[in-house]
């Protein structure tokens, strides 16, 4: 934490024009909380409040799924203990792998009602049992027609099932499991993650930091600190030996489609807190290289899309899925990935390479800055592991701060064989 | 709110043709006449824009996903001097974005990024436009990627109505209207929308538009398609067949129960007032359709409506729910219900200021943010292009429209639940006869939608 408070000490101002920094500056008067910060933006008209349960679906227990039915019982529970009028807001709120986030947003004259919405979720949820117990269903119509919407999302679960050998952790069983779903799982879930010191607390927005640290202190200065939860699934790593390769057919996707995931162990390694310039760098110049191979060069590939996971313990996973244009054989596809993953870094990593991603991931991070729910995200997205949140301007100067050899590195450990698991889906009438 | 202005540079009447130019063998898509070039008010959010468009001539199924694939393919394709892979890389360092949009008989690309490389964005514009490289592979996968997703596989409201919005905008496919292979140029453009306060943006922008090639005189087309293009030809109904559309998934647990009518306004007062109803009904978790079918019946996790505006005083209004496949009965007649009550006026007045507020919010947002979604306003409430000082209507509606009055004259601005198409996707048993009275159709696998809706336009029509 002694890096993290360096550079939360510093500030920023690495942007010009509209995209101005942004600092965050931690609060002390946080109760139990694992953290609170906020980060003051006054030439806006909003103010945002995210409580970051640092619990998500990879933590759920039998049955899959209990996050998120948490997830939704908390929400309308606070919203219910707060709110009186119908219509005064909607509420946001998403189950992730890691966390769970709550969005409260308004006017900047709203934030004490906002930061007691937030509150209320750590509350035990209350609600009628007959309500509470049909939402059940919502959850379950929620989860389905997800997977009815998303061929990916199911081709992916069965991509990390058998690159982990199991339906727990990092791989669901989300699907299966909705018949098990049960309130009593969901409320012990709440009693075990909604706990001061598994949460995080991010106000944004137009607010002055002493304001932020007074009401943060009002309404959260009573919370304890608590056990926090264990994370069994963090040791949960696949046999670097696995290749394994599932073939399917199905009509519910619109063309054939492979789809890989892949696991990298930085075994040196047991934080990313110190990796985050590294893993951004690292994988947008190794996303430009696969981006030549799979696209640009080759036309048979109709779309892909790549994602990255990071976890708190430097473990990482990559997923890729690519849409087939007819004709293009699945053998022919999967031998293209496996050969592309390959020879990724038969040409070595230049300086005009590094520098470039360098530069993209800035400009990303400002594209970011102008739009209220990609910043949102932004705050997020590495806080979600417990870790301070970055903004684009504290994001920038990270990257900066990254040498070119440690992104070599990342990258020369990216590629390395490991365990892998692909799906061959063949789209059928 | 402010009222969103825009001041006009030049305007000519402005005929377009299509045509094979004798030294190319590309055809070229272009104006043969000036261009209106206009400003509208900068962006609120540190970027610049600059929309170009293009009258689609005959704007049938094929014919548009000809022109949308042959401009992706330019602007994302490579040029002589830069390949798809180093195009690529420009936007990504330069955070610039390009999008290709049609609505109606209009094709748009817009460019917008960072207001201070701009004037370095409309240079590599230009060479797009005057140096595309074409490729044959390129053109068949855009063409493959603009492929309509078969809504009865995702089974998404948004897949539906886009289907919806393609069968009111377009005629069916005329793959003999020859698209060159989609070897296709642009030049010209019809209208030219800028969205920046930066004179070395302006002058690159006239420079651009002047050096862009103009259609020769030379017409190409047989006489019909001709006045049909001039005279905006292509669809000239806005209508929908009434019936049900049903496609059956013996399979499935689920239910997608969606109604969708097309409606054309007076005013872009009655317009608003409709689309404030809509909302009312069904477009947040303070809606009508949120508290009673999820919060009291249980019975969906996203009941919806909304509203989709398709030209000037034209839109989709639409209701859906995806649910248990054996309730859909019961659900179909609650959101009837609710649709006749608030139809009949029984409608919170203060529940509907707060929606009016959230949609004037929104518009405005979107209007100093979303350059794309603005140029369709303007497009919309400005189809032949405008002269003289330039104002979106219905912005200024905002003004003018009270949640009194729109509650008073609630049963003219919405139509009667009657005049709703009806499409089910998903299991559960089959609509009553009393259901199919005003029409059924059976959807097959695989097939598009409108399949479906011709037929039940031409039963209308015996």
């Amino acid at each position: 934490m002694r890096t993290v408070a360096l550079f939360l000490s510093l500030f920023f101002f690495v942007f010009s024009g509209p995209a101005q920094a942004q600092s965050v500056i931690p609060l002390s008067e946080k109760g139990g909380l694992h953290a609170a910060y906020v980060v003051p933006m006054l030439d806006v008209e909003r103010v945002d409040v995210q409580l970051i349960v640092l619990s998500g679906a990879y933590d759920d227990p039998a049955p899959s799924g209990t996050a998120h039915l948490t997830e939704h019982l908390a929400a309308f529970s606070a919203d219910a203990t707060i709110l009186r009028k119908p219509r005064e807001r909607d509420i946001y709120a998403s189950t992730y792998n890691v966390s769970t986030v709550y969005i409260n947003s308004g006017v900047p004259s709203e934030i004490e009602k906002l930061l007691r919405l937030s509150r209320a979720v750590l509350d035990t949820p209350s609600l009628p049992k007959g309500f509470a117990e049909s939402e059940i269903d919502i959850v379950q119509r929620e989860t389905l027609l997800r997977e009815r919407q998303s061929p990916y999302r199911w081709l992916t679960r069965i991509a990390l099932q058998n690159l982990y050998d199991t339906t727990r952790g990092r791989a669901d069983n989300t699907i299966e499991d909705l018949p098990n779903l049960s309130l009593e799982k969901a409320y012990q879930f709440h009693k075990e993650h909604y706990v001061p010191s598994n949460v995080t607390l991010v106000v944004s927005g137009n607010i002055e930091p002493e304001k932020a640290e007074e009401l943060v202190g009002l309404i959260f200065g009573d919370t304890e600190p608590s056990e926090v939860p264990q994370k069994p699934w963090l040791d949960h790593k696949p046999d670097p030996a696995l290749r394994s390769v599932e073939r399917l057919k199905s009509d519910r996707l619109e063309r054939d489609m492979v789809q890989l995931a892949k696991f990298i162990d930085f075994k040196d390694r047991s934080t990313s807190i110190d990796m985050q310039g590294t893993f951004f760098i690292g994988t947008s110049v190794l996303n430009e290289r696969l981006s030549k191979a799979l696209y640009h060069e080759d036309a048979r590939v109709l779309d892909y899309s790549i994602d990255w996971y990071f976890a708190k313990n430097a473990d990482l996973e990559l997923t890729i899925d690519l849409q087939l244009m007819p004709g293009f054989s699945l053998d022919d596809a999967h031998d293209l990935l496996k050969e592309t993953l390959a020879n990724l870094l038969n040409e070595p990593i230049s300086k005009k390479e590094i520098s470039q991603a360098r530069q993209a991931e800035v400009v990303w991070a400002q594209n970011s800055a102008r739009r209220p729910t990609a910043l949102l995200w932004f705050l997020q997205n590495v806080a979600s592991d417990g870790f301070p949140p970055v903004t684009p301007s504290v994001f920038a100067d990270i990257l900066s701060n990254t040498t070119d050899q440690e992104v070599i590195e990342f990258a020369e450990t990216v590629v390395q064989p490991s365990a892998t698991s692909f799906v061959l889906a063949e789209k059928v009438e | 709110m402010n009222v969103p202005t825009g001041r006009l540079f030049s305007t000519f009447f402005a005929v377009f043709c299509l045509l094979t130019p004798q030294a190319v063998r590309a055809e070229l898509v272009a104006t043969s006449s000036e261009t209106v070039f206009l400003e509208l008010n900068p962006l609120q959010n540190g970027t610049s824009a600059l929309s170009l468009v293009w009258p689609i001539d005959h704007p049938t199924q094929d014919r548009v996903a000809a022109l949308k694939a042959g401009i992706s393919s330019i602007v994302s394709g490579g040029t002589s001097s830069r390949s798809s892979y180093e195009i690529n890389s420009f936007l990504n360092l330069k955070g610039v974005e390009q999008q290709v949009d049609v609505t109606g008989q209009n094709l748009i690309l817009t460019v917008s990024g960072p207001n201070e490389v701009f004037p370095e964005t409309l240079v590599h514009l230009r060479n797009l436009l005057l140096k595309p490289e074409y490729s044959s592979d390129w053109y068949a996968r855009e063409l493959e990627r603009l492929s309509q997703t078969h809504s009865t596989i995702t089974r998404r409201p948004s897949d539906v109505l886009t289907e919806v919005a393609d069968y009111l905008d377009h005629e069916p496919g005329d793959a003999a209207n020859g698209v060159n292979d989609g070897d296709i140029r642009f030049g010209r453009p019809i209208q030219a929308i800028l969205r920046s306060e930066d004179q070395v943006v302006k002058g690159r922008t006239d420079r651009l538009i002047k050096n862009l090639p103009t259609a020769a005189t030379k017409w190409e087309l047989p006489i019909a398609k001709w006045v049909a293009a001039l005279t905006g030809g292509g669809k000239n109904t806005f209508t929908l067949p009434k019936g049900i559309v049903h496609f059956a998934d013996p399979d499935s647990t689920e239910m997608l129960i969606l109604f969708v009518s097309a409606e054309e306004f007076r005013n872009v007062n009655d317009q608003l007032g409709a689309n404030l109803l809509t909302d009312y009904i069904g477009a947040n978790q303070g809606s009508e359709m949120f508290r009673i079918v999820r919060q009291t019946m249980r019975a969906a996790y996203d009941p919806r409506s909304d509203f989709v505006v398709m030209g000037e005083k034209k839109a989709m209004i639409s209701l859906s729910a995806t649910v248990e496949a054996r309730e859909w009965p019961e659900v179909y007649d609650k959101i009837k219900d609710i649709y006749q009550g608030v139809r009949s006026g029984d409608v919170e007045q203060e529940s509907l200021e707060f929606q009016l507020d959230s949609l004037d919010r929104a518009y405005h947002y979107n209007f100093y943010n979303d350059p794309v979604w603005a140029v369709r306003q303007y497009i919309h409430a400005h189809p032949k292009g405008v002269t003289g000082d330039i104002s979106i209507p219905l912005f200024g509606a905002f003004g003018t429209l009270s949640a009194e009055e729109v509650i008073k004259d609630s049963e003219e601005l919405l139509p009667p639940f009657e005049d709703f198409l009806i499409i089910l996707i998903g299991g559960g048993r089959a609509p009553s006869d009393i259901l199919q009275s005003n029409g059924y159709c059976a959807l097959p696998k695989s097939t598009p939608l409108r399949f479906c809706l011709d037929v039940l336009s031409n039963a209308e029509n015996l």
